[in-house]
Parts: C-alpha cells; sequence; structure tokens
C-alpha cells in the first residue's frame, strides 16, 4: 500500500470513528437541522448501544470534552452575544456585553447555522448545543440581518462546554453544550 | 427455534447499523443527512422484511445506503443551486473540528472528487471491499471501478503532493 493509500485509510477512519451511534434513541434521524424536511418514521428495533464492528481507535478528544457535564458556576461564563446590525429587534436581546478573555481551544472551522426558526440551537458531532441567548424576531424566525435557513459562518469550541459562532455580518453567538441531550429542545420544520 | 422476521431484522440492525452510518458520513460528511439515508435504507428493508434474504441482507442494505446517499448529495446540489446557501462540498463544521489537521486535508481533496470515484475510494479503502464487490455494490463493472480508483489516486496525488 502507498503511502497515498495509507493516509486515505487514517483519514476515513478518523472520519468515521467521529460517529457514535447513540441506538438509545432509537431508529431515527436528526433531520432538524438539516433541512431535509423532518423526521422519518420511528422504529425501534436496537434498544441497547453494542460495539463499533471496525477496530476501536481513540475517539478525539473534543467530543469527549463537549460531552462533559456543564459546571455550576457557567452562568458566570462568557455571554458572548453581538448583532452589529442596526437597528436591533425590540422582541430579543442583542446588546452587546463585555466578553470576558476566553481561552480558544479550537480552530475556527466553516459551520452553517440552521437559522429557520431563530438562532437557538447547534449540533457539534454527536452534541448539542444551546445559544446562552436565543435570538429571533417575536415569531420563530431569525431576527433581520440573518440569513434564513441557514447561516453561513464559523464555529469555534471555546473550553470544554462552550462554543461561538461567527460569521463574516459580525454575528457572534455563543453556545453551550447540552450534556447527554440525545436530540434537540424543539423541532423547527 | 428459528427468528422470526422481526427478530432476525432487529439482529441485522443491530449488527450492521454502526458500520453503515460511518459509511453515510464517509460518503455524505453530514452525520444527520447519513442518519437519515440509513434509517431510509432499514425502513425499506423492514417493509419487505417477510422476502428478504437474510444472507445476502447486509449487501442489500449497503447498495441501499450508497443509493441514498446518491440521491441526498444530487437534493443537496439542487437545493444549492437554487437558494445558494452553502457550497454543496463544503467541509461540513461537526466533523472537521474533530479530526486531526493531517486528516483534513485529505478528506477535503476526497470531497472534491467527482461522486462515483469519492464512493470507490471509500468502499475500498474503509469498507474493504474487493473491485468485484466494489463493482456489485455500485451496479458498475470492474473496469469501471478500476479506472474510478486510479483517476481518483491520480487526482488526489496531485493535489495533496504524494505518490499515487
Amino acid at each position: 500500500m502507498t503511502n497515498l493509500e495509507h493516509r486515505l485509510q487514517s483519514a476515513f477512519t478518523a472520519l468515521a470513528d467521529t460517529v457514535q451511534p447513540d441506538d438509545t434513541t432509537g431508529f431515527v434521524g436528526t433531520s432538524w437541522d438539516n433541512g431535509t424536511g423532518g423526521r422519518r418514521p420511528r422504529l425501534n428495533l436496537a434498544p441497547h448501544p453494542h460495539p463499533d464492528p471496525r477496530p476501536s481507535r481513540q475517539r478525539p478528544i473534543l467530543a469527549a470534552a463537549a460531552g462533559v457535564a456543564l459546571i455550576a458556576g457557567a452562568a458566570a461564563l462568557t455571554l458572548g452575544l453581538r448583532d452589529p446590525a442596526p437597528p436591533p429587534p425590540a422582541t430579543e436581546q442583542t446588546a452587546a456585553t463585555t466578553a470576558a478573555p476566553t481561552t480558544v481551544t479550537g480552530p475556527a472551522i466553516p459551520y452553517r447555522l440552521y437559522t429557520h426558526c431563530g438562532i437557538d440551537e447547534a449540533k457539534i458531532g454527536d452534541t448539542y448545543y444551546e445559544a446562552l441567548t436565543p435570538l429571533h424576531d417575536g415569531a420563530h424566525n431569525p431576527p433581520p440581518g440573518w440569513d434564513n435557513p441557514y447561516q453561513d459562518g464559523t464555529m469555534t469550541l471555546v473550553g470544554d462546554t462552550q462554543a461561538v459562532f461567527r460569521d463574516a455580518k459580525g454575528h457572534e453567538v455563543t453556545f453551550r453544550a447540552r450534556p447527554r441531550a440525545t436530540a434537540p429542545k424543539q423541532l423547527c420544520k | 427455534m428459528s427468528l422470526t422476521a422481526d427478530d432476525a431484522l432487529a439482529e441485522l440492525y443491530r449488527r450492521e447499523r454502526p458500520g453503515l452510518l460511518r459509511l453515510a458520513v464517509l460518503l455524505l460528511g453530514d452525520r444527520a443527512q447519513a442518519e437519515d439515508v440509513v434509517q431510509d435504507a432499514f425502513l425499506n428493508t423492514h417493509r419487505k422484511r417477510a422476502t428478504i434474504d437474510h444472507t445476502t441482507a447486509a449487501g442489500y442494505l449497503r447498495v441501499a445506503v450508497v443509493n441514498g446517499a446518491r440521491t441526498a448529495q444530487r437534493r443537496r446540489r439542487l437545493t444549492w443551486r437554487h437558494h445558494r446557501t452553502t457550497s454543496p462540498d463544503a467541509p461540513p463544521a461537526d466533523t472537521d473540528l474533530l479530526v486531526a489537521e493531517e486528516h483534513r486535508e485529505v478528506l477535503h481533496a476526497v470531497r472534491a472528487l467527482p461522486t462515483r470515484q469519492r464512493e470507490v475510494l471509500v468502499l475500498r479503502y474503509w469498507s474493504g471491499l474487493t473491485e468485484a464487490e466494489i463493482a456489485d455494490t455500485l451496479g458498475v463493472s470492474k473496469g469501471t471501478v478500476k479506472t474510478s480508483a486510479s483517476r481518483a489516486l491520480a487526482t488526489l496525488a496531485r493535489r495533496l503532493g504524494d505518490q499515487p
């Protein structure tokens, strides 16, 4: 096998290992965040998790870190919400807050945030996140200045349980992990 | 004691689902879509559970997942053509956050390949299928598999500065 073939195999294995099938949720899709038109019918065939048929590899540290329970002092963590698009919607919090210095632990990765029902939830890997301060226009649409149904930008993991979404328009929203969550808080169609 | 059709399908689901889900993620790069594709494959199998041959069911499911992934990708491209939201080949953030930098470069290059070439590489280097099995899965000849693999590796070698 050539070096390129080895690299290919390693990259495929690394990507495949980011998937940890959670059979406890049953046979159900997570199309809430991909705009494909809602969930498929549920078919419960596998109530128990079972081992990966592939040789097990170490799971990425970030995935484990993202699943750690929120610490008690989470309320004191940074609220990183800025919306520079004037004027801000009256019904939602859009005022800038002074952000305390935070340690950036991950790269800023291109991210497509689902905004159709407002800016409220995100999913990174197998972990569900919720916005520290959800944004919508009062009728569960994204506020003015946000694209619908998606806003392209970047997501950066900050610390173990937080992630920050930023886009070219200057939006910045901080999300916190929902430990052990296996589904979104609400289904947006 | 023989298994009922439901028991057999439940066993098939327990055994095959993790591998199929990973296959779909590799083909699509999107966990949510991958779950839908795998789920659809099992739903179709469930509908035919009374008649399905369980000795070949795993292969049938694999074909269903590959075809489902292709359809999902086609739909994604169509949506992109009309709405111009995010490029259908844009790197998925959730997976990219979780893989090492050295793999990201390779995965980006693979994502830029034509669909069939990408399928051949995934089935060969991740699923570990033979050329004949890949040909069966994709419904093409062994020659097409060989050509696709060779072209894909040549393209990757060029892009990654590696030997094919």
